[in-house]
C-alpha cells in the first residue's frame, strides 16, 4: 500500500472489485432479490397475513385490551349465531347488499356495449360516468344523504314536481328505504369502475370473431350470446370480485349515511364488527365476526369464480 | 495484456446440460469466433465470460485472475449485444458515456473518449440524436462506440450484425476487422454465419452441441477439418459428403462411390487411410475441387460423369448439381462450362484435396 | 356521404340514452356545487334548478368555520408517504419479480392470498399491531399498512417486463448495481407505470377513511375524509357551508384525477387485460 502510486490507485479503485461480502455470485442474487421483495413482503405480513392469522386466534379467546388472553372454544361463535339477532340482521343486509354487484354490473355492461359503438365523444361520455368512481365514499355518502332529505333533498322535490309522490319521503330515515337508498348511492359511484373493466375487456375481443360470425349468419343477439357473454367472463369476473369486496367493506356510505340506522335496518357486518370493537370495545367477539364475514367473502368469491367460468384462479407465474 | 481462458467449463439448465466442458486459451490481441449452429452453446459461453451466466462448473480467467465469482462490471470487458441494447432514453453521447460514469472518469476525459470513439466510427454528427433516430447500421456503430469507450481487457460481441441487411453487414464486417487491427483489443465474438467467422477470425471455434468441434485459423478449419461436422459447416456452398468405401487395388487405394466411380487415392495419403480399406467411410470434396474436363481425361484419371441435374450461375462460377447415388454433389465449374441441365458433364476432382471420415466417430481419418 | 350520414341518423339513440346517463350521473355534482354557492334550496320551495346570485360565501364561512388547511395537510402528508413508499417499495418487487429465483412461487402464492383479504377482514389485529408499534395518532400509522399495493408491484412487473433484457445486462456490464439498474434504466422506460402507482396510492390514500377512523382521536391529525365526516355531525343543520367545505375537500382529489386519468384507469384495467 505504501508505495502505491496514483495509477496503481486509480486502477484499484476501477478494476479491482471490492472484496463481496457473499463470494458466490449465486447466492449474492439470491440474497439480493429477496432485500428487494422483504419491504414489500414485510408490509402485507404485518397488515395482511399475521392479522388474518392473529384475528383467527382472538375469535377463539376471551381478550380486551385490559384483561390477559383466555381460552374461550367456541363461546363467541355460539353467542353469534345463537343468540345475536343483530349478527343476523347484518348478515342478512350484507347479502342482500351485495346485490349492488350484479345489479351494477348489469347496467355498466349495457353502458359498455353503447360506449365502445364508434361514435362521437365516446371518451366524453366515458369520463362523465367515470366520474364518480375516484370520488372520496365519504363525500358520496354526504351528498347523496342531502339528495335524500327530507326537506331539501333535490329527489323528493323532482318526485313531488312529478306528482308521483304527495308527501316527501324520509329515504333514509324509513325501515323500507334506507337500504336500498344506500345501495343506490353505492352503484352510482361503482358503475364506472365496472364500465371500464369491460370496456377493456370488450375490446380485447378480436373484431374478425364478429365477421366470422356474422358471416355464419349469427344476428346480433346470438352473437352477444355466443362471442360477448363468453369472452367478457373474466372481466365480468373481475368486477364481480370487486364488486363483491366492495359489499363487504362498504363501510364509508353506510358510516356517514345512516349509521345503521334506523335501528338496524343497514347496519352491515363490515359497520357492526366497527361498533362491537371500537365502540364496545369487545374485541374478541368482533374478531369472531370478522372471521364470518371473511369466510362468506371467501364462498362466495369462489361461487363466483364457478359461475364466470371458473378458470380466474390461473396466474401466469413467469 | 489480457488473455481468457476457459478450463473445462460446463453450463447446465436444471437438469439439461447446454455446454459440455469447454477448454480454450485466448491470447493476447487474438480475434476469436465462436461459430456454430444455433444451440450449440455459444452464446452461453459468451454470457458466461461476461458473467450474464452463471457457470456451473469449470474456471473462466481473464489474465490471471479467476472470475467465475466476480461481477460483470468488475470483470473489464464490453459487450456488443444482438440488438444493441442501447438505453432508449438516452442521447448517444449519453450512452457511450453512461458507464465511464461509474468507473469514476472525470467530465473532461469521458468527453474526450467519447468524442475520440464517435470520430473513429464517424458518428460524431449523431451524438445528441436518440437511439429511436438512428438506422440500424448507426445503431451498431454507437453499440461499438460503447465498448470501445471503455478501453476494456476484452470485447465481447454477440451476434452483432444479424439484425443488418447483408450488404451492410458485409461493410460492418470490415469495419469491425479494420477497428480490431487498430486498437488490437482481445475479442471473443459469436455468430452463426461461419463467412463472417471466416473473414473476421484470426482463429475460429467450430460448436457443436455444447462441444468443441475443432479451433484453428481460417484456412486451417477450411482445408483440415477435423471433423464431418466442421467439413459440413464451412465454406459455401458446403463440402460434398458421400458415402463411400475405401478398397485397395493392385497400385494402391480406392474410393468407391455410388456402383460407377472409382477414384484412386493419390500416393501421399495412403498410408494414412490403410487402417480403413475394406470399410465403409464418408468421402468429402469441396465443390471448388471438382474440375471441368473440357474434352476426354487421360486414362486412370479419376473421372466423374454425370448429367447435370440443375444449373445455378453465379457469375463468377456456375455451380452444377448432379446426383451420385441418391445424394446431390455440387460442382463448382468455371461460367458457361455447362449450358443446359441434362447435359453430361465430365469433371475432374481434384484429388489431393479429398476427405475422408470415420462414420462411426465423425472424426477425420 | 350518405353513409356518413346514416351512421349518425343510426347513432342518435345511442347518443340520447348516454346522455341522459351522464345527467344522471352528473346531478349530484351539480346539486352540491349549485347548493354551495347559493344556499337558496335549503331555504326556499320549490328550489331554483339554476344557481341565482352564486357567491362565495358559504366558502369563506367554511374556511373560517373548519380547520381545512390542517385536515388539508394532514392528508397531502399521509398521501406523499404513501406515494413515496408505493414507489419505492413496489418497484423493487416488481423488478425482483420479474427474475427467476428459488422461492418464486410461494412468494407469488403469498402476494396473490394477500390480495383476497380485504383490509377491512383485519382491521381489529392491524389496529392493535398499529397500536403496539405506539404508531396511534401518526401520519405514519395512517400510511404504513397502505405502504405498498399489490396491485400496483403486478403494474411495474408488467412493465419491467417489457424491457429488453439485453438492456439490462447492458447496464450490469457498464458498470450498475441492481439498484442503480432500477433506478437508471427501468424507471425512465417505466414511465407509465410510474405514473400509475403514483395515482392510485394517492387516491387511495386521499379517500381512506375507515383505518383513519380507527386509529386518529387527535382532532389535530385528521384527514380530510374524517374531517368532513365528523363536521357533518358537528354542524346542527345542513347549512351552505357545509356543502361549500365538502366541494373543498372533493375538489382536488377530482382535479387529480382529471390530470392523470389515463395513468388511473390503465392501473384500474391492467387486472383486466391479462384476463
Amino acid at each position: 500500500m505504501g508505495t502505491a502510486t496514483p495509477e496503481d490507485a486509480i486502477s484499484g479503485a476501477l478494476r479491482r472489485p471490492r472484496r463481496p461480502l457473499i463470494a458466490k455470485r449465486r447466492h449474492r442474487q439470491f440474497v439480493l432479490t429477496y432485500l428487494f421483495l422483504i419491504p414489500a413482503l414485510s408490509i402485507f405480513l404485518l397488515y395482511r397475513l399475521i392479522p388474518l392469522g392473529w384475528n383467527f386466534v382472538l375469535s377463539f379467546q376471551f381478550w380486551s385490551p385490559t384483561k390477559p388472553a383466555e381460552f374461550a372454544g367456541l363461546v363467541h361463535y355460539e353467542e353469534m349465531f345463537l343468540f345475536d339477532d343483530v349478527f343476523r340482521v347484518a348478515l342478512k343486509n350484507t347479502l342482500i347488499y351485495m346485490l349492488t354487484a350484479p345489479i351494477g354490473i348489469a347496467i355498466a355492461l349495457g353502458l359498455a356495449l353503447l360506449v365502445n359503438t364508434e361514435i362521437k365523444n365516446r371518451g366524453l361520455y366515458r369520463t362523465l360516468i367515470f366520474l364518480s368512481y375516484p370520488l372520496m365514499p365519504v363525500g358520496v355518502g354526504i351528498i347523496w344523504g342531502w339528495l335524500y332529505n327530507e326537506k331539501v333533498g333535490l329527489f323528493n322535490f323532482v318526485l313531488r314536481s312529478l306528482g308521483i309522490i304527495d308527501e316527501p319521503i324520509a329515504f333514509l330515515e324509513s325501515f323500507s328505504t334506507a337500504l336500498a337508498a344506500v345501495m343506490t348511492a353505492a352503484i352510482w359511484q361503482i358503475l364506472g369502475f365496472f364500465m371500464i373493466i369491460l370496456l377493456t375487456g370488450l375490446q380485447n375481443i378480436p373484431n374478425h370473431l364478429y365477421e366470422a360470425a356474422s358471416i355464419d349468419g349469427a344476428n346480433r343477439w346470438r352473437q352477444f350470446y355466443r362471442i360477448t357473454l363468453p369472452l367478457l367472463r373474466p372481466a365480468i369476473f373481475l368486477c364481480l370480485i370487486i364488486g363483491i369486496i366492495a359489499s363487504f367493506t362498504s363501510f364509508d356510505l353506510i358510516f356517514v349515511m345512516t349509521n345503521g340506522g334506523p335501528g338496524r335496518a343497514t347496519e352491515l357486518l363490515i359497520t357492526y364488527i366497527y361498533k362491537t370493537a371500537f365502540q364496545l370495545g369487545q374485541f374478541d367477539y368482533a374478531g369472531a365476526l370478522t372471521v364470518v364475514m371473511f369466510l362468506l367473502f371467501v364462498a362466495i368469491a369462489a361461487l363466483a369464480n364457478i359461475l364466470t367460468g371458473g378458470d380466474a384462479g390461473k396466474v401466469d407465474i413467469n | 495484456m489480457a488473455t481468457v481462458t476457459l478450463r473445462s467449463l460446463y453450463k447446465s439448465y436444471d437438469e439439461t446440460e447446454v455446454v459440455h466442458g469447454i477448454d480454450l486459451q485466448v491470447a493476447h490481441h487474438e480475434f476469436v469466433v465462436l461459430v456454430g449452429p444455433s444451440g450449440c452453446g455459444k452464446s452461453t459461453t459468451l454470457r458466461m465470460i461476461a458473467g450474464l451466466e452463471d457457470i456451473t462448473r469449470g474456471e473462466i480467467w481473464i489474465d490471471d485472475t479467476l472470475v467465475n465469482e466476480l461481477e460483470p462490471q468488475h470483470r473489464d470487458i464490453a459487450m456488443v449485444f444482438q440488438d444493441y441494447a442501447l438505453y432508449p432514453h438516452m442521447s448517444v453521447y449519453q450512452n457511450m458515456a453512461f458507464s465511464l460514469q461509474y468507473r469514476g472518469y472525470d467530465k473532461a476525459e469521458i468527453r474526450r473518449r467519447v468524442t475520440e470513439a464517435a470520430d473513429v466510427l464517424s458518428i460524431s454528427e449523431l451524438l445528441e440524436r436518440r437511439p429511436k433516430q438512428l438506422s440500424g447500421g448507426q445503431r451498431q456503430r454507437v453499440a461499438m462506440g460503447r465498448a470501445m469507450v471503455r478501453d476494456p481487457k476484452v470485447f465481447l460481441f454477440d451476434e452483432p450484425l444479424s439484425n443488418l441487411d447483408a450488404k451492410l453487414r458485409v461493410s460492418m464486417r470490415g469495419e469491425i476487422k479494420k477497428l480490431h487491427r487498430r486498437v488490437a483489443t482481445t475479442s471473443i465474438y459469436v455468430t452463426h454465419d461461419q463467412v463472417e467467422a471466416m473473414t473476421l477470425a484470426d482463429r475460429i471455434v467450430i460448436m457443436n452441441e455444447g462441444n468443441i468441434e475443432q479451433i484453428g485459423a481460417p484456412d486451417e478449419v477450411y482445408s483440415k477439418p477435423q471433423s464431418v461436422f466442421v467439413a459440413g459447416f464451412v465454406g459455401s456452398p458446403t463440402m460434398n459428403l458421400l458415402p463411400a468405401e475405401l478398397s485397395a487395388a493392385d497400385d494402391g487405394l480406392i474410393v468407391n462411390l455410388d456402383r460407377d466411380i472409382r477414384l484412386p487415392v493419390p500416393p501421399a495419403k495412403r498410408s494414412q487411410y490403410a487402417d480403413f480399406v475394406g470399410r465403409r467411410v464418408v468421402f468429402g470434396l469441396r465443390p471448388e475441387n471438382i474440375l471441368w474436363s473440357p474434352g476426354e481425361p487421360n486414362d486412370g484419371a479419376a473421372v466423374i460423369r454425370r448429367t447435370a441435374d440443375e444449373i445455378e450461375p453465379l457469375g463468377s462460377d456456375t455451380l452444377v448439381f448432379f446426383s451420385v447415388g441418391d445424394r446431390e454433389v455440387i460442382g463448382r465449374l468455371p461460367p458457361n462450362s455447362v449450358r443446359r441441365i441434362g447435359e453430361t458433364v465430365t469433371m475432374l476432382p481434384e484429388m489431393d484435396a479429398m476427405h475422408l471420415f470415420d462414420p462411426a466417430s465423425g472424426k477425420a481419418i | 356521404m350518405a353513409s356518413r350520414v346514416m351512421n349518425n341518423y343510426r347513432h342518435w339513440p345511442i347518443h340520447t340514452t348516454l346522455v341522459i346517463v351522464c345527467i344522471l350521473m352528473l346531478v349530484p355534482f351539480y346539486w352540491v356545487i349549485k347548493t354551495s354557492l347559493t344556499g337558496e334550496n335549503l331555504f326556499n320551495y320549490p328550489p331554483s334548478i339554476l344557481p341565482q346570485n352564486p357567491n362565495p360565501y358559504y366558502y369563506v364561512d367554511a374556511w373560517y368555520f373548519v380547520p381545512f388547511a390542517r385536515f388539508f395537510l394532514n392528508s397531502v402528508i399521509v398521501a406523499s408517504m404513501t406515494i413515496v413508499a408505493n414507489l419505492i417499495l413496489n418497484a423493487l418487487a416488481g423488478y425482483a419479480l420479474t427474475r427467476h429465483f428459488a422461492g418464486k412461487r410461494v412468494v407469488i402464492l403469498i402476494l396473490l392470498s394477500s390480495m383476497m383479504i380485504p383490509f377491512q377482514a383485519t382491521i381489529i389485529p392491524a389496529y392493535l399491531i398499529t397500536r403496539d408499534l405506539g404508531l396511534l395518532n401518526t401520519p405514519l400509522g395512517l400510511a404504513l399498512p397502505a405502504f405498498s399495493h399489490i396491485v400496483l408491484i403486478f403494474v411495474f412487473k408488467a412493465s419491467f417486463d417489457a424491457v429488453p433484457n439485453s438492456l439490462i445486462e447492458a447496464a450490469r456490464i457498464d458498470g450498475l448495481s441492481e439498484w442503480k439498474i432500477i433506478y437508471k434504466i427501468m424507471l425512465p422506460l417505466a414511465k407509465p407505470a410510474v405514473a400509475t402507482n403514483i395515482i392510485l396510492s394517492f387516491i387511495w390514500s386521499w379517500n381512506d377513511f375507515l383505518w383513519p377512523l380507527m386509529i386518529i382521536r387527535d382532532v389535530n391529525m385528521q384527514t380530510l375524509p374524517l374531517g368532513l365526516s365528523s363536521f357533518q355531525s358537528y354542524f346542527e343543520d345542513t347549512t351552505g357551508s357545509l356543502y361549500a367545505f365538502s366541494v373543498m375537500v372533493l375538489a382536488p382529489g377530482l382535479l387529480v384525477f382529471l390530470l392523470a386519468q389515463k395513468a388511473f384507469i390503465r392501473g384500474l384495467t391492467s387486472g383486466a387485460s391479462k384476463g
